[in-house]
């Protein structure tokens, strides 16, 4: 039988613990190591209890006592979530002097219902700057935000990266910067001063 | 509405298949365009081996080893950010080979005490029929498949519940519905079927997990 040791732990991944109906934590974490350069999945236990685990190690079974856990591992990380979140999806038609530019927004819980707004550069990542073009497609979302227990109002803006790696993709995005166009030309056809 | 009970709502993408991981780090996705070059710098890497990869950068968990790949994000306003980061990944390694596809949407709902998780389980559960040899039989987990898709595609939908230890209440409920797609018989994996798969069954995948949930929500609140 192989002894694992502390010595051999290193590089713990992650920490799911299941909890019981009545609160109290079971059994059932995972945890990733690697020892001597393999990566192994340990199956084991929060409950004094149960001391075996096993580990798999590219297919041998090697039976160690599991030490107490208890202090070893680094505290569960705090829980960010965005929730109850109105989202659109955004297409560029201006980009405006005053650093702002202007969108068509497709309702993404009613895609039958189109808006237009104007959004502040500020409003834009830093690393999304790069990809500000008439016809850009983004996503906009505000929900509430929780990170770590507080919570805010927040607005996101997040723009889609997706690479353009072949002739039908490039044919699809200048149909759909047509489509932008045409669509900025019937609106303003139909404004009209009395 | 359901929609106003959950206080996570997490989404998480897998495919299964032959992966290189240590192709997909970071540097590598912010050298294709596919993140920011300051998102890359500020990703905290856990590890980055021959046989798995695991990073987390503010808005989504990327992990992959040689059978799996899985993106998650807790965060409603990128579920499409890493649906597309998915979808350019697997573009630039379009000869990988992948035969599975899991969207998998994991509702946490909290309880305001044990009794309505016990009750949750009674709703669910005929546990009269235990009542023979268990004293006060409780429901702990519980899963349903259904075994062929009603879309006609290959695959399964399966939900899953079981405890929450992600909601702030002590009590809570995760509804994890994985919407699972396999290879069509007459497709051999190397054509990114299953990429394709991923970008037009989005929505309806969407759609379909918040049906069920709904449903099974439903089930527990007209009682």
């Amino acid at each position: 039988m192989k002894t694992v040791t502390e010595a051999n732990k290193s590089s713990i991944l992650e920490l799911p613990v299941t909890k019981s109906l009545d609160g109290s934590n079971l059994i059932n974490e995972t945890v990733y190591q690697i020892i001597s350069d393999q990566i192994v999945v340990v199956q084991s236990s929060n409950d004094s209890s149960k001391k075996d685990a096993t580990v798999v190690n590219d297919g041998n079974w090697l039976d160690f006592d599991v030490p107490k856990q208890i202090g070893l591992f680094a505290p569960p990380a705090k829980k960010n979530y965005f929730n109850r979140s109105q989202k659109w999806i955004g297409h560029i038609l201006r980009i405006n002097e005053d650093n702002t530019f202007s969108a068509k927004l497709e309702d993404l819980n009613d895609l039958t219902t189109n808006e237009y707004a104007e959004f502040s550069l500020l409003e834009v990542s830093p690393d999304d700057h790069e990809l500000l073009d008439v016809g850009s497609v983004f996503y906009w979302s505000v929900g509430y935000e929780n990170k770590n227990g507080t919570v805010r109002k927040a607005s996101v803006l997040k723009f889609q990266r997706l690479p353009i790696v072949d002739d039908a993709e490039i044919k699809r995005r200048i149909a759909l910067i047509d489509d932008v166009v045409d669509n900025v030309d019937q609106l303003i056809k139909k404004i009209s001063w009395e | 509405m359901f929609n106003d009970r959950f206080e996570i709502y997490t989404l998480s993408i897998v495919f299964l298949g032959d992966f290189n991981p240590v192709i997909v780090q970071p540097f590598w996705l912010a050298n294709k365009k596919l993140i920011g070059e300051r998102e890359a710098e500020d990703i905290d890497i856990k590890l980055i081996h021959k046989d798995l990869v695991s990073f987390k950068a503010d808005w989504f968990t990327l992990e992959l080893n040689k059978a799996r790949f899985e993106i998650r994000t807790s965060q409603q306003p990128y579920f499409e950010a890493i649906r597309d980061l998915t979808l350019g990944t697997f573009k630039f390694l379009k000869e990988t080979p992948i035969n599975g596809l899991g969207i998998n949407h994991i509702f946490h709902i909290p309880f305001r005490d044990a009794e309505q998780n016990r009750q949750l389980g009674y709703s669910l559960v005929s546990l009269d029929k235990f009542s023979g040899f268990f004293r006060d039989p409780r429901v702990l987990n519980l899963q349903v498949v259904e075994q062929k898709r009603a879309d006609g595609r290959t695959g399964n939908v399966s939900v899953a519940l079981s405890p929450s230890t992600e909601t702030t209440s002590k009590w809570g409920l995760a509804i994890n519905i994985n919407d699972n797609f396999m290879l069509a018989p007459d497709q051999t994996g190397r054509e990114s079927e299953l990429v394709e798969l991923l970008n037009s069954e989005w929505q309806n995948s969407l759609d379909r997990a918040k049906i069920i949930a709904d449903g099974i929500w439903s089930t527990f609140a007209a009682e």
